[in-house]
């Protein structure tokens, strides 16, 4: 079997590790292709890691698109940046196509692209030349569809599951979510944002009128070439997708390619604040792969998705921590902390940034309180801080000088790739006599671990704790872990307890794991289980092909020039520069024209010119021809008439002679003659007729 | 006339009400500070001219009841109905007229924005001949040459507050009547005349339910402003020791706190805008971390002491009554703290209070302490400033010179002038 695993970034492959070992354990290939690259927490090395250790495991980049989230989200705010490393510069769409468009060549562009994009990783069998056709054109955008077209579609369908996203944060159940609806908010195209304030906000009816009419969009926009040819070449058995819902995912058309190549798909969500804290997911999946009984309650609620659909697997990312065993003991354990090794300690588990920005000066806080508690057990008890891997340089600002007996570990400087991170983190949860959080999934695994946790409802954390649905998890009287305190005084009592062996603290704890984490028994691997489903999931027949209707087609054809507007308005450009837009194409038409009407002007002038010339030059031609013809007839005529005339001369002049009577007349007649004509030919034969001698 | 400048949509023109100057102005209400400092400099102006005021009350306002203080050098006027509407009419016919002509100046440049941004893309496309790529770039190039800056379109400056204003107090006290009803309010929670009462405020992410308002652009994260109340303890208990009456202003967002000897104000059902003035100008001296507050013990003329300040230069306080103490600075990559200088450079400004790359010790207990006795010392007998607090100031003052250029925002040295303030004189000992 095939299996395509298509993830946000690499650092998903965390979450899916024990099931990717398993899959390939069983003698399956599975490709992982990620969308983002980045290099947070060393996931990449992770992954390479995964790679190199897991006979039929690849992985590689999906690809490229230019109308991705990335330059949607960058039009609109550039501070709201999707997962994963990218310029956080101001570059507008048209300054990334002109880059594109001058600098290099399709051919050289995608070159560029992948040589960029698969640095490091092993590579896929994704070349240039699959990508590129005959013409050298690029095909990232979607091979046969035109480039403008292509691109209008797959930024109007960003646009729509980003306003979907923000919409669903108008719902009463996110009331308190402010700092959800707020990351949301600013991912959503600025004109958008406005319109969809003034008319759906606080209108929960509106909200959803609006969330229907997009996800029945989504199924009018086409699916993307370059991800059919992917698919046609990957040609995977079964495809799995993860997250799928992050804000404005792309994801979605991999769901759409694949039920039109009818190639059975799974979303698998990836952890336990994935349904609740992040967008929609539009499209149903063949089958979503969710933790337990209230991921399945969120998923058919919030999500949409038929219940017959969705199948409970436990929490596979964790299934690590029910086999581990420590290492070290809890003296040998302290010393390494630097810790008192005779006392018991606290752990505190830090949390990411986007839940507790300032968690440093809360920690200073927490430890004062803890340190003024009149339980003796609890004042003078060790403290281990273990900031959250992406969160940790703002723990420099703590000063531990001021309190004796307080660590941070593993250190500020910790090498989150290094062998021993996971056993070190293991064994500081087992030996610990509680673990205080704000609000992560550290917590659950303190839990599995069998230790009891504590929170405190601070307002620095009202965002992350009160504002989100998945703390509700944890913090629930019923099924919940968390011990969760108002203040520090009552957070300081249940600390207290933590001395005090209570049995049912623990039982707490492992009704919580029961039900969320291992729901289909405490035994059960759920990797096994997640395995188990892909593996049946992939064995039935594949899917019809899904042909698209006539009627659907029309629809789309309709609907191109709203999806255009929609293009046109998410590039956020306020109404002048908006307006102005069209215009200046009109006045480069303009200018165009303006330069052919003047050019063929001046063709005309040349030609104008030349013609006349030439005629001039011929009908001087002509002239001079004509001329010469005359000038040569009349010189001919004139010699003619000449001759004539000096032939009447000549006969007047004889006849004259004839007619003179005297000799010496005559001879002085014929002497004038010859001094009036001289030598001339007439003059000769007047002499030689007349016989006279001069 | 000098006029005051404003932040956000507040503005002021000139009018005349019988054959006197009236400044007739809206100060921007949506920031408490800025909504007092904008009340104050206009006072002073109208001092300088000897011209009269007349508020407009802006739709939003952060605390209503400073629109009810009276000043001794200038009269505030509360026209009838006739007259308020004519200097409403004019103000009014002003703004509409300023916002016409910005309003069209903005579109224009926006519109030019974006004529040059498709020309660009244009000048690039090689199906269009050289002689109209030429032609595009020339207009392009006419395009780029006109550089309009929006702020200054919209008639604001970086800096808009003025430093030497505020020198000088000015008397303010509430109207009698408000004065009077006020009274009786904090009489009946039990804050009287004889009492030697201090504020305190200590801001938190309550006020802006977890979302803190950035600048456009900017990386600075407001929330490290915010400080907490458990701090103070000892420096209210040290107080209450000496006789003061604490009384914590703020909102009802805030956590309660119980304490002999406070009166928490904040959460108290009670609480009116106008008795928190009422305790403004009745309070030996305001506690205030870095936050909006501290601009109105200018308007209140109430002794300041800020602590857990984060900027060295746009804090520091304008009288001789001021104090102030910075949080300690940590540089996030390399763990070192911050010393003056450090804090004094590009590199500081270029990223105050960003979360990513400096990280903020709130000051300790025992540091408020010192600083709170400190004040109380110096209410009591003005001690002259120390070597060191004079060093400090003096080199706040040269580096602001170039600092100011680059960074300065809202109010730097004024002339020459950065403030007849302080720093607490533990904390200019530490550097000089």
């Amino acid at each position: 079997m095939k299996v395509l695993f298509v993830m946000l970034h690499a650092g998903f492959a965390r979450y899916y590790e024990s099931v990717i070992r398993e899959l390939s354990s069983r003698g399956h290939r599975v490709h992982i292709a990620y969308e983002v690259q980045r290099k947070k927490l060393n996931e990449d090395d992770s992954l390479t890691k995964l790679v190199s250790t897991c006979p039929g495991v690849t992985s590689g980049m999906i690809p490229y698109r230019v109308e991705n989230v990335r330059q949607v989200l960058l039009r609109s705010d550039t501070s709201a940046d999707r997962s994963g490393s990218f310029e956080k510069t101001k570059r507008t769409k048209r300054s990334v196509q002109t880059s594109m468009s001058n600098a290099l060549s399709p051919k050289q562009e995608t070159e560029r692209i992948f040589k960029s994009t698969h640095d490091g990783i092993q590579p896929s069998d994704y070349t240039v030349d699959q990508i590129v056709d005959e013409d050298g054109q690029l095909l990232v955008l979607g091979g046969k569809l035109p480039h403008a077209l292509s691109q209008t579609w797959q930024c109007f369908g960003t646009t729509i599951r980003l306003m979907q996203d923000y919409l669903r944060y108008f719902d009463p159940l996110f009331a308190h979510a402010f700092r959800l609806r707020s990351r949301a908010e600013k991912r959503v195209p600025k004109l958008l944002r406005g319109v969809l304030n003034r008319f759906a906000k606080d209108r929960p009816l509106i909200s959803k009128a609006l969330i229907f009419l997009f996800a029945k969009m989504e199924h009018v926009i086409p699916t993307v070439r370059a991800v059919d040819m992917y698919l046609q070449e990957q040609a995977p058995d079964i495809l799995l997708v993860t997250p799928l819902v992050d804000f404005g995912s792309q994801q979605v058309d991999y769901i759409k390619s694949a039920r039109r190549r009818g190639i059975p798909s799974i979303h698998c969500v990836a952890s336990w604040d994935n349904l609740t804290s992040k967008g929609l997911m539009r499209i149903v999946p063949d089958q979503v792969l969710v933790w337990n009984e209230s991921q399945k309650v969120e998923a058919h609620l919030l999500h949409n998705i038929p219940n017959e659909n969705i199948v409970i697997t436990g929490a596979q990312v964790f299934d690590q921590w029910f086999e581990s065993k420590p290492v070290r003991t809890h003296q040998a354990l302290c010393q390494e902390m630097g810790i008192s090794e005779h006392k018991p300690y606290l752990l505190y588990l830090g949390s990411s940034h986007f839940i507790a920005p300032n968690e440093a000066t809360f920690v200073a806080r927490w430890i004062d309180a803890v340190r003024r508690s009149k339980d003796r057990n609890v004042a003078e008890c060790s403290i281990v801080i273990r900031p959250h891997p992406a969160n940790v340089r703002q723990f420099r600002v703590l000063a531990l000088e001021r309190w004796s007996n307080v660590a941070i570990w593993p250190s500020l400087s910790q090498n989150l790739s290094s062998e021993s991170f996971k056993q070190d983190y293991f064994d500081s949860l087992y030996h610990s006599v509680g673990v205080v959080g704000v609000n992560t999934s550290a917590l659950v695994e303190a839990a599995i671990v069998g230790r009891t946790t504590c929170t405190i409802r601070d307002e620095d954390f009202m965002h992350a704790q009160e504002g989100t649905l998945h703390f509700q998890h944890l913090s629930s009287n019923e099924s919940g872990c968390l011990f969760v305190a108002d203040n520090f005084e009552q957070h300081v009592t249940h600390l207290s307890a933590l001395f005090g062996n209570d049995g049912a603290r623990m039982e707490r704890s492992q009704r919580f794991v029961e039900s969320f984490v291992r729901p289909c028994g405490i035994e059960k691997k759920a990797t096994s289980i997640v395995v188990d489903t892909i593996e049946q999931q992939a064995a039935l027949n594949k899917r019809q092909l899904y042909v698209e209707s006539t009627g659907l087609k029309g629809v789309r054809s309709l609907m191109y020039p709203f999806a255009a507007g929609i293009k046109m308005v998410a590039v956020g450009q306020s109404i002048p520069t908006l307006t102005i837009r069209p215009l200046v194409p009109l006045y480069i038409i303009g200018v165009s024209v303006r330069y052919r009407i003047s050019e063929v002007y001046k063709n005309i002038n040349h030609f104008i010119f030349q013609s006349i010339n030439l005629s001039v030059r011929r009908a001087e031609k002509n002239l001079r021809r004509q001329l010469h013809r005359l000038g040569k007839a009349s010189r001919k005529k004139f010699r003619h008439a000449r001759k004539k005339s000096w032939k009447v001369i000549l006969s007047i002049a004889v006849t004259m002679n004839r007619v003179i009577r005297f000799r010496s007349v005559r001879k002085k007649f014929a002497q004038a003659i010859f001094s009036i004509a001289g030598t001339k030919n007439w003059a000769m034969k007047f002499l030689r007729r007349t016989k006279t001698k001069v | 006339m000098e006029l005051p400048q404003y932040s956000g949509d507040g503005t002021c023109i000139v009018a005349s009400v019988n054959g006197r100057e009236v400044i007739v102005s809206r100060p921007y209400g949506g920031a408490y500070g800025h909504q007092a400092l904008e009340i104050l400099t206009t006072l002073v102006c109208a001092r300088n001219a000897d011209a009269d005021v007349f508020f407009i009350r802006p739709s939003r306002t952060a605390n209503a009841a400073l629109f009810d203080l009276e000043a001794d050098q200038v009269r505030i006027l509360r026209p009838g109905l006739f007259q308020r509407l004519r200097l409403y009419c004019k103000f009014y016919m002003h703004q509409i007229k300023t916002k016409v002509v910005m309003s069209f100046r903005l579109w224009r440049m926006q519109a030019r924005l974006g004529a040059a941004r498709e020309l660009k893309f244009h000048t690039a496309n090689k199906n269009f001949s050289k002689e109209v790529r030429a032609h595009l770039r020339g207009r392009l190039k006419d395009l780029n040459s006109r550089k309009d800056d929006p702020r200054q379109l919209a008639g604001r400056n970086t800096v808009y507050y003025k430093r030497l204003l505020l020198q000088e107090p000015i008397n303010t006290r509430f109207r009698s009547e408000v004065h009077q009803a006020t009274k009786q309010e904090a009489e009946s929670i039990g804050i009287y005349p004889n009492m030697k009462l201090v504020a305190i405020h200590a801001r938190t992410s309550g006020f802006k339910a977890g979302i803190d308002l950035q600048d456009v652009g900017s990386t600075r994260d407001d929330s490290l402003r915010n400080t907490y109340i458990e701090s103070y303890f000892e420096a209210i208990d040290y107080l209450v020791s000496e006789g003061y009456t604490v009384v914590r202003i703020g909102d009802s967002s805030m956590r309660r706190i119980d304490r002999t000897g406070v009166i928490d104000l904040a959460t108290s059902s009670h609480r009116t805008s106008a008795l928190e003035v009422f305790v403004l100008l009745k309070s030996k001296f305001l506690l205030v971390g870095d936050s909006g507050p501290h601009l109105v013990s200018y308007l209140t003329n109430t002794p300041l002491l800020m602590v857990n300040a984060t900027d060295p230069l746009l804090v520091y306080p304008v009288r001789k009554t001021g104090m102030y103490l910075l949080q300690t600075v940590i540089d996030l990559d390399t763990g070192r703290s911050l010393g003056l200088s450090d804090l004094l450079t590009d590199d500081y400004y270029g990223s105050i209070r960003s979360s990513t790359r400096f990280g903020y010790r709130p000051n300790t207990s025992d540091e408020i302490v010192m600083a709170v006795k400190e004040m109380v010392q110096h209410l009591q007998s003005p001690a002259p400033e120390t070597l060191s607090q004079t060093l400090y100031r003096q080199a706040v003052l040269n580096a602001s010179e170039t600092i100011k250029d680059k960074f300065a925002r809202k109010w730097t040295v004024d002339r020459g002038v950065l403030g007849d303030g302080r720093p607490v004189r533990f904390y200019a000992d530490r550097w000089f």
